[in-house]
């Protein structure tokens, strides 16, 4: 049981990261290889600010405005002349650029602030939860995580901006023929995923600590969740960090810590081989066929084709 | 309401469009016809803002739009049903109809215009659009354009894929919706007959020009419309 909790501790954090990585790539091709190299320095100048005397909940509120601030601010600036290209060249392009940031953020970070870490402790015994002792701090990141999954899922699902955002991913040309601007969408998601990445980066301080040399280990998870997801599909994300997360629980207690990375990566190596489209797949799809003399719709995006598309 | 002037548009070196001059007015249903590559659906998405214009103007209400981007463009009235539908294939055919009114809440009489015109939409209300035969999916497509209230409707090759037929239904769902609205069409279609049966005057492309216009009487037995639309020559 400690097993299937700590699993899901981690697994919904892993979900947030996930979440955060797809919506960017479902709407705009774009992968960020510089996700975890905001959430990290979201977390040191959040840490900077507690121990400045700024007081928690100040050094929260600044981790994750600093996330939403940097993740808007690169995408402005450095990514506008990816977005002027369409197709492989965004998609490689963005690879290349987003990892130069990452290395820009993470060589600052290395050297102004080589020692600095958030760590945020909660006070107080262990909470007994269904028979197991978990620390305040885990059970509360959990918590958050959750929240932020719900929020983002219920603003996506339940609102006519999600709807907007939604129908962006799925098709940009035909949202701008229903007369919706993808740039205004796509503030309106980059701001969402620099907030999940603060929320990350506070979760990730609660459970254990953020420094400057996590950056890497927290994009590789992020991306690996968005691709066994299903790139670009959110609720995939959502699905496959949970699921990764109880598979590195159950690693880090079984074969040790050691190895959790390896089995971490056959097991998302497997997944992508068996459902290619990602863990939720053709589940999302009511498989009907299509009627003699019809065309199916053209699907775009990588790992949301579906046979049958036409060439448009 | 549509003033298309010296338009030219291209891809790269490649020029589709070599200065055409179109004309819609209000009320007026008007037939783009052309073979494969005479440049109807070049001329469709420039007008549309989807896909650059080189020189000339496109004026829409009265408004220069030339280079407007797309959803500008729809926004001010002027709604394409692109021949590949565009729909949000993992939304449900209402979620489709509903952004077509974004961002309003969509007039209940609309909708109820929508299910009326293509009645088989009512029985689909719940059903992911990537999952609809492709004559459900035109239906979608043009019920979404029709929700955002359009001052013109720019169809492009509404029956393309479709078994015969649907394309009558379709057809008779769209000549229903003239003659209740009035509606203002600009539809590009290879299947002469059909579009000359709905509009009341046709424009033939060829080679991204226009080559001849007239009313439909005239064009229905035109030598130079057959060669057009059988693409031969």
């Amino acid at each position: 049981m400690a097993i299937v909790l700590d699993g899901v501790v981690l697994g919904l954090q892993l979900a947030v990261l996930g979440v955060g990585v797809s919506l960017v790539f479902g709407l705009s091709d774009v992968l960020d290889l510089a996700y975890g190299a905001k959430i990290v320095l979201a977390a040191i100048v959040g840490s900077r600010v507690i121990a400045g005397g700024g007081g928690v909940a100040l050094g929260v509120l600044v981790a994750l405005l600093v996330a939403v601030g940097a993740s808007v601010l690169v995408d402005r600036t450095v990514l506008a002349p990816v977005h002027r290209r369409h197709g492989e060249a965004r998609v490689v392009l963005s690879l290349l650029v987003t990892l130069a940031v990452a290395f820009v953020i993470d060589g600052v970070l290395v050297s102004t602030h080589p020692f600095a870490a958030l760590s945020l402790s909660v006070a107080g015994p262990p909470i007994d939860l269904l028979g197991v002792r978990m620390r305040g701090g885990s059970l509360l990141a959990g918590g958050i995580a959750a929240l932020a999954l719900s929020a983002a899922f219920l603003l996506l699902q339940a609102t006519r901006a999600g709807r907007a955002i939604r129908c962006v991913i799925q098709d940009e040309e035909g949202a701008q023929l229903c007369g919706i601007a993808p740039a205004r969408v796509r503030l309106a998601v980059v701001s969402l995923s620099g907030l999940l990445a603060g929320v990350v980066a506070v979760t990730q301080g609660l459970t254990s600590s953020v420094g400057v040399a996590d950056g890497f280990d927290l994009t590789i998870l992020a991306v690996v969740v968005a691709v066994v997801g299903g790139l670009g599909r959110v609720a995939g994300a959502a699905v496959a960090g949970v699921i990764l997360g109880l598979v590195h629980a159950a690693a880090t207690a079984t074969v040790g810590a050691a190895a959790t990375w390896v089995v971490l990566l056959l097991a998302a190596a497997l997944t992508i081989v068996v459902r290619p489209e990602g863990v939720l797949g053709m589940a999302r799809w009511s498989v009907r066929p299509a009627a003699p003399g019809s065309v199916p719709v053209a699907h775009t995006g990588a790992g949301r084709t579906r046979g049958g598309g036409r060439p448009s | 309401m549509l003033q298309v002037r010296e338009l030219t548009a291209g891809y790269g070196d490649l020029r589709v469009l070599h200065g055409v001059d179109l004309e819609v007015e209000e009320g007026e249903v008007v037939a783009l016809i052309g073979a494969n590559g005479a440049g109807k659906t070049t001329l469709l998405r420039t007008v549309a803002g989807l896909h650059p214009a080189g020189a000339g103007t496109v004026t829409f209400a009265g408004e220069d739009v030339t280079r407007r981007p797309a959803a500008t463009v729809a926004r001010a009235g002027l709604r394409l049903v692109p021949s590949d539908r565009r729909l949000f294939p993992r939304m449900t055919v209402r979620e489709n109809l509903l952004l077509g009114a974004h961002p309003h809440r969509p007039d209940p009489g609309d909708l109820r215009r929508v299910t009326s015109l293509f009645p088989r939409l009512a029985e689909r209300w719940g059903q992911l659009a990537g999952t609809l035969s492709g004559g459900e999916q035109q239906m979608v497509a043009v019920g979404r354009a029709l929700l955002g209230r359009p001052r013109l409707l720019v169809l492009d090759e509404p029956t393309t894929g479709l078994a015969p037929q649907l394309a009558t239904e379709l057809y008779a769902s769209l000549a229903s919706l003239r003659e209740q609205t009035g509606i203002t069409v600009l539809v590009a279609e290879q299947q002469l007959p059909r579009v000359l049966a709905l509009a009341q005057r046709g424009v033939v492309l060829e080679r991204g020009q226009v080559r001849y216009q007239g009313t439909s009487e005239q064009l229905r037995d035109d030598p130079e419309v057959r060669r057009a639309y059988l693409g031969v020559g």
